[in-house]
């Protein structure tokens, strides 16, 4: 009655079905805005509202269980800044979620702390990590001493047991030392992903983009080094977060959803819409198929890839909509590094001479 | 081998989701893996906390699945003893 997910068809047909059936595996919860860094390109916009208490995180978790989610993912802010944290997430365990947690790292570096994560067996935990070096990583998180206690947060993890995966925003501060950085992911004996798109702040501040890469880098980024960078794994031709054979651009209300501090559920991170506050349904299910701005951005994720599979390098488009929305205004439309990534990921794939 | 537990319960720590009738998925957090469960799987599955021993599993998928009180008890005693081996199982504490 069991196959191993390794056996990659039936967990994918799996995946596919729920993606088809708009059957949120995944909820993102942003716990808290707070944060230890202060990251000169970090998305998130606090409006200065009073956040969720611990009771209400309780009652979301309890209706996001209910709901049948599979995933959860603890987020902020820095997840592990909030001071309930452990509590939140040994009510997720036990609610039968599996868990994920986004951290930064630092808070890790205390060896009682990293017990306290192992202890809830989280199915991973990510980390960022924005340079090989503490002069670089530093220049972002803007925190001395940042980069020391997240790598010993990293070595900690693993030491306990603790699956880590590495990821890195690319930025033209860092873009010069990708392969030491990875080199690190694999001294720690981490998975490694990065990211070469930066996004604008929820508040549709376009200002962290002043340090996205430079094109030129951006060329040799998805061309040359790629291969190299990945371990012989090709550049990815569509969102990590759409499924195989499904006529939608990505996930977003369809395979997971967002939750951020104030309760405010959201088709997912990037696509900061607000569906309804969870603290004021009775469930998830009575708002899921039914409500506007979901069917609208289903909708609209479906028009995504009927646009961009009449785009000439459509095929090769990693394409969000948060992000167009809110870089030109138009969920649909094409945004600059959308369109450069699309072009050098063509680029590369002509390069070695695989095939549309 | 030991035997299978009196009132088989799975795991405090796996955490499972139905996926329509095609099957569903469950998460064993402490080893990062996913198993797949084909619909009989994930019924019987959703069945073990721990309350129902294996006569009363054998008779729902017997009866929920239209087979034969034999076959089911197979299918069922062999699912358990993969469970067991892949530490999906919690401990027997009813014994």
């Amino acid at each position: 009655m069991t196959e191993s997910a390794q056996q990659i068809s039936p967990y994918r047909k799996l995946v596919e079905k729920a993606f088809a059936d708009s059957i949120p595996l995944t909820a993102q919860f942003e716990l808290t805005f707070r944060c230890n860094h202060l990251c000169t390109f970090c998305y998130n916009s606090p409006e200065g509202r009073r956040e969720m208490t611990t009771p209400e995180i309780f009652e979301t978790l309890r209706k996001v269980s209910e709901f049948g989610v599979l995933y959860l993912t603890l987020t902020g802010g820095e997840a592990l800044c909030h001071k309930d944290f452990f509590k939140i997430a040994a009510e997720g365990r036990r609610l039968g979620m599996a868990l994920r947690i986004y951290s930064n790292g630092y808070l890790l570096a205390d060896k009682a702390m990293t017990k306290r994560v192992a202890d809830l067996k989280p199915l991973e935990v990510e980390v960022s990590v924005h340079g090989a070096v503490a002069e670089t990583h530093e220049a972002l998180t803007r925190i001395k001493g940042s980069f020391q206690k997240t790598v010993q947060g990293i070595r900690n993890m693993r030491e306990a047991g603790i699956k880590v995966e590495m990821k890195c925003p690319i930025t033209k501060l860092n873009q010069h030392e990708l392969f030491e950085i990875r080199d690190l992911a694999d001294s720690l004996g981490c998975n490694m992903t990065f990211d070469a798109v930066i996004t604008p702040k929820d508040d549709g501040s376009l200002e962290p983009l002043a340090l996205r890469p430079d094109d030129e880098f951006l060329q040799k980024y998805w061309g040359e080094w790629y291969l190299d960078l990945h371990h012989g794994r090709l550049p990815p031709r569509h969102n990590h977060c759409a499924a195989d054979g499904v006529e939608a651009n990505c996930g977003t209300g369809r395979s997971g959803f967002t939750i951020d501090p104030y309760g405010n559920i959201l088709p997912c991170v990037a696509f900061r819409r607000p569906v309804a506050n969870i603290l004021e349904i009775d469930s998830l299910g009575s708002i899921w198929s039914q409500s506007p701005v979901l069917n609208e951005v289903r909708d609209l994720s479906v028009e995504a890839r009927n646009r961009l599979n009449k785009h000439e390098n459509g095929q090769y488009f990693q394409f969000c909509l948060g992000v167009a929305e809110k870089q030109v205004g138009d969920p649909l439309g094409i945004y600059p590094q959308a369109d450069i990534n699309a072009r050098a990921v063509r680029r590369s794939y002509q390069l070695l001479q695989i095939g549309d | 081998m030991n035997a299978l537990p009196t009132l088989p319960k799975r795991h405090p720590d796996t955490a499972f989701r139905q996926i329509g009738d095609e099957g569903g998925l469950v998460v064993i957090p402490g080893r990062a893996e996913v198993k797949v469960l084909n619909p009989v799987g994930i019924a019987v599955f959703s069945m073990l906390d721990g309350t129902r021993d294996l006569d009363t599993l054998v008779a729902a998928v017997a009866e929920e699945f239209d087979i034969d009180v034999a076959h089911a008890r197979e299918d069922v005693t062999t699912f358990l003893s993969e469970l067991r081996r892949e530490g999906m199982l919690a401990e027997d504490t009813a014994s």
